[in-house]
C-alpha cells in the first residue's frame, strides 16, 4: 500500500520510493530511505498534507507526493 | 590578517543565531525553515585577526537545485571561504551530518560546531565529541547560538585551524585529505568512469547526485558520460542514483557512531502532547486562530498601561512649554506639531513591541511550522506555495522584509502573488491608527477590533490570491516537503533583541518620516494666518466629496493622504487636525468621538488597512517584480479595494451602531 492510506499512530516500513526525480531526490536528503519505519503522526484539517514522524524527525508532506510512497502493509497501531 | 569564514548548515540548526553572537549582528532568526534567505556578512577581530563570518540560506544538500541551495552552492564554489563554519544540531546528528560528508568530500577546510547540546543531553543522545573529530579528521566543538560563553573556544580553535592553514598552504603540504566513502560498486564505477575524464572523486559523485545540475562548468565529454553511467544505473537499479550516493552517506554516518542509535529515542513526551493538541485535526486550526486573537487582546490592553505613562509624559512636557514659552509660532510648532504629531504616535509604542514580541514567541517556539501546516490547504487552494506562509506572517510586522523573504518561492507565479497579496497583510505601521480608532470606537472589545481587522486583511489576501491565480498562467506546482522543528523555549537574549530592535527602528521612524510629515502637516494647518481657511483644510475640503460617500470629512481625508509617506503619519495627522484644543489623548479621543459617527470609524480603518502600500514597499514590490507594473496595480487595486470596503463598512456598519 501507499503512505497516504496509513491510520493515524500506524508505523510500517518503506519499501519503494516512486515519482518525479526532483521529489525523491529531496526526500532522500531530508533522510527519507528504502527500509525506515515511518509513522503517520498529525492530519491537517482537510486530510492533507499529514505530518510523519521517521525517527525523532517530523516531516510534512502532500498525499500528492505521498502516493510515490510503497510501504509494508502488516503495520500495526502503536 | 583577515579571514573569511562560511556558516553552512542545515535549515534550522542554529546557523543566524550563532552568526549574531559572533559578529554582533541582529539578523532575524527562527524556530522554522528559510528565515534567511540571501548572503549576510559580519565581521569580528580575535587574537588580532579580522574574522568574516558568512551567514549562508540552510540547505540540505551541496547537489541540490532550489534557490538557497543554490545560492550556498554557487558561494562557496565561486568565493571559497577561507574557512567554512560547519553548524550542526546536536539532537538530529545523522541528518545533519549528511551534508558534512559532502563538505568533507570537497575537501573544504571544516570545523563542525555542535549546536543544541542541551537538547540532545535532554534526549539522552549526546555525541562523542572527541570520538567524532577524530574520525572525520576535523575539530568539533559544542556551541549555543543564545549564550556567549560557548563562542571563546570556537573562535580560538578557529584562528587556530585558519592559522595553521595559511602556512601549511604557504609550504605547499595540504592540510585536509578529503573524505573518502565507499559506495554501492556499481556507483563506485560510475564514479571511477567520470574520474577518468579529468574530474575530481567530489565533482564526480556530486555529478551523479544532481544529474548534472552542478555548480562547477563541466566538458561535453564529461556530460556525455555522466549521462551513459546515469541510464546505466538507472537499468540496474531501482533507486536513483541520489537515493543510492544518499544510502551511502548514511551508512558511512552510522558506522561513525555505532554506540548511540538515534533511530530508537523517541520524541519527548511534553513535545508529543504539545503536538497531540496543537496539530489535532479538529482543535488545531480554531487553536491558531484563539491565539491570534488573544495576542491582539493583549497587544490592546497591556498595551495601554505603558502608552498612559507616556502620554502622561508628553502632556507634562506640552503644559511646561505653554507655561515657559511666550506664546509665539515657536511654542506652537513644539506644541501643536511635535508634540500634538510626533508624540501623538509615539504612545503606540507599546503595543507595537508587545505585538512583535508575541510574534517572535510564536516563531521561536515551532509553532509557525505547525500553523503553516495547518494552513497549507486553504494556501493551495488560493494558488499559493506552502513556503509563503513564512513571507505572510512577516507581514504583520513589516512589509518590505516580508516581500524580500518570497525568495524562498521558486515558482514564478506563486512567487508572484505572495508578493502582490503581501500588503493585505496589515503591518505594524497600521497598528497605531486600529488602537487609536478602536479604542474610540469598540472600547469595550478592542482587541477583538484588532483581531478582526487583522483577519479581514488576511480574507481579502486570499480573494485576491484566488483571483490572481485564475488570472496568471499557471505553472507546474513546486513540491511542498516541510520538516517540523522541535518544540523549543525561545531564548530570552534573542527575543530582547528582537524588542529593542523594533524599538530603535520606531524610535527612527519616529524622529524621521514621521517628524517630517508632523511638520509639514503643521505648516499647511498653520498658514496662511489670517485666511479662514488653512491650506490643510482646502485641501481636505477640496477632496472630501470623494470620501464623503464613506462618512470621512475633511480631517480624515487629509490624514489618509499623508499616510501616503507612511502608515503611522495618518495617527499623527490625526492627533494634530483634532487636537488643536485637546490636552492629550483623552482630548483626542472625545473630539474624534463628538467628530465621527462609529461606522466612519470602522470605515477608516478598513481603508488604512487597504489602501496603497507605503513607498519602501512599493520601492521593494519594483525591485522584487522587476517592474513598475506590478507596483502600479498594487497601488491601484488598493485604491479600489480601500474605497469599496470602507464604502460597504460604512454602509453595513451604520445599520449597527
Amino acid at each position: 500500500m501507499t503512505l497516504d492510506s496509513l491510520t493515524r499512530g500506524q508505523r510500517c516500513e518503506i519499501l519503494n520510493i516512486a515519482g518525479p526525480d526532483a521529489l525523491r531526490q529531496r526526500l532522500a536528503t531530508l533522510g527519507v530511505l528504502r527500509g525506515q519505519s515511518i509513522q503517520l503522526a498529525a492530519v491537517s484539517p482537510w486530510g492533507n498534507p499529514r505530518v510523519y514522524r521517521l525517527g525523532r524527525q517530523q516531516i510534512c508532506l502532500r498525499n500528492e507526493e505521498a502516493v510515490y510512497i510503497t510501504v509494508t502493509d502488516q503495520g500495526n497501531g502503536r | 590578517m583577515h579571514f573569511t569564514v562560511a556558516l553552512v548548515g542545515n535549515p534550522n540548526c542554529g546557523k543566524t543565531s550563532l552568526f549574531n553572537l559572533l559578529t554582533g549582528a541582529r539578523q532575524r532568526t527562527g524556530n522554522m525553515a528559510g528565515v534567511t534567505v540571501d548572503v549576510k556578512q559580519g565581521a569580528r577581530e580575535h587574537k588580532g585577526l579580522t574574522l568574516t563570518f558568512v551567514d549562508l540560506p540552510g540547505i540540505y544538500s551541496l547537489s541540490q537545485n532550489r534557490v538557497e541551495e543554490r545560492v550556498a552552492r554557487d558561494y562557496l564554489l565561486n568565493t571559497p571561504p577561507d574557512f567554512v563554519l560547519n553548524v550542526l544540531d546536536a539532537s538530529h546528528l545523522s541528518r545533519h551530518l549528511a551534508l558534512t560528508t559532502q563538505l568533507l568530500e570537497q575537501g573544504l577546510p571544516t570545523m563542525l560546531a555542535l549546536n543544541m547540546m542541551d537538547e540532545a543531553a535532554r534526549l539522552r543522545c549526546v555525541p562523542d565529541i572527541k570520538q567524532l573529530s577524530k574520525q572525520l579528521g576535523v575539530p568539533v566543538l559544542p556551541s549555543d547560538g543564545r549564550k556567549s560563553a560557548a563562542i571563546e573556544p570556537l573562535l580560538d580553535q578557529l584562528v587556530a585551524s585558519l592559522l595553521a592553514n595559511h602556512q601549511h598552504q604557504a609550504s605547499l603540504i595540504t592540510t585536509c585529505s578529503a573524505l573518502m566513502i565507499n559506495y554501492e560498486p556499481h556507483v563506485e564505477q560510475a564514479i571511477q568512469q567520470l574520474t577518468q575524464k579529468n574530474i575530481s572523486r567530489w565533482q564526480a559523485v556530486q555529478s551523479l547526485e544532481a544529474a548534472g545540475d552542478v555548480g562547477f562548468p563541466i566538458s561535453e565529454e564529461v556530460r556525455q558520460t555522466l549521462s551513459d553511467q546515469l541510464t546505466l544505473l538507472a537499468q540496474r537499479h531501482d533507486e536513483t542514483a541520489t537515493e543510492l550516493i544518499t544510502a551511502g552517506r548514511y551508512g558511512y554516518i552510522h558506522g561513525l557512531f555505532h554506540e548511540i542509535d538515534e533511530a530508537h529515542i523517541d520524541i519527548s513526551r511534553l513535545d508529543t502532547w504539545l503536538d497531540a493538541i496543537t496539530l489535532n485535526r479538529w482543535l488545531g486550526l480554531p487553536l491558531f486562530f484563539f491565539a491570534l486573537w488573544l495576542i491582539f487582546e493583549a497587544t490592546f490592553t497591556l498595551g495601554a498601561y505603558p502608552a498612559d505613562w507616556i502620554d502622561q509624559t508628553v502632556g507634562l512636557i506640552g503644559e511646561g512649554v505653554t507655561h515657559w514659552l511666550p506664546d509665539t509660532l515657536f511654542r506652537n510648532v513644539i506644541t501643536d506639531g511635535l508634540l500634538a504629531g510626533v508624540g501623538g504616535v509615539l504612545v503606540f509604542l507599546p503595543n507595537v513591541v508587545l505585538l512583535f514580541l508575541f510574534i517572535a514567541i510564536l516563531e521561536q517556539s515551532g509553532y509557525m511550522a505547525r500553523a503553516a501546516f495547518l494552513t497549507d490547504r486553504v494556501m493551495s487552494k488560493v494558488g499559493l506555495h506552502g513556503k509563503a506562509f513564512v513571507p505572510l506572517v512577516m507581514g504583520f510586522g513589516c512589509n518590505v522584509p516580508a516581500i524580500m523573504a518570497t525568495r524562498t518561492i521558486e515558482e514564478p507565479r506563486a512567487r508572484l502573488i505572495t508578493i502582490l497579496i503581501n500588503p493585505f497583510m496589515s503591518c505594524s505601521a497600521r497598528l497605531p491608527v486600529y488602537v487609536l480608532l478602536a479604542g474610540i470606537f469598540f472600547a469595550d472589545n478592542a482587541g477583538s477590533a484588532l483581531f478582526g481587522i487583522h483577519m479581514l486583511g488576511i480574507m481579502v489576501a486570499f480573494v485576491i490570491a484566488a483571483l490572481l491565480s485564475r488570472w496568471l498562467p499557471a505553472q507546474p506546482n513546486e513540491i511542498f516537503i516541510m520538516e517540523l522543528p522541535p518544540w523549543r523555549w525561545p531564548s530570552f537574549r534573542s527575543l530582547m533583541m528582537h524588542v529593542w530592535d523594533k524599538v530603535q527602528d520606531f524610535l527612527h521612524k519616529v524622529g524621521g518620516v514621521i517628524l517630517v510629515g508632523s511638520m509639514a502637516v503643521w505648516v499647511l494647518q498653520t498658514f496662511p494666518m489670517q485666511g479662514e481657511m488653512s491650506f490643510l483644510e482646502q485641501l481636505g475640503r477640496w477632496m472630501a466629496p470623494l470620501f464623503a460617500p464613506l462618512g470621512f470629512q475633511w480631517q480624515e481625508t487629509v490624514a489618509l493622504l499623508s499616510g501616503f509617506l507612511a502608515k503611522e503619519v495618518i495617527a499623527a495627522t490625526l492627533a494634530m487636525v483634532y487636537q488643536v484644543n485637546a490636552e492629550d489623548m483623552g482630548g483626542l479621543q472625545l473630539a474624534m468621538q463628538a467628530g465621527l459617527a462609529p461606522a466612519a470609524g470602522l470605515a477608516l480603518m478598513v481603508f488604512t488597512l487597504l489602501y496603497m502600500p507605503c513607498l519602501a514597499t512599493l520601492a521593494v514590490i519594483r525591485r522584487e517584480t522587476g517592474s513598475w507594473r506590478w507596483a502600479a496595480l498594487s497601488i491601484f487595486s488598493g485604491l479600489v479595494l480601500a474605497w469599496l470596503g470602507g464604502w460597504m463598512a460604512f454602509n453595513l456598519g451604520g445599520l449597527f451602531f
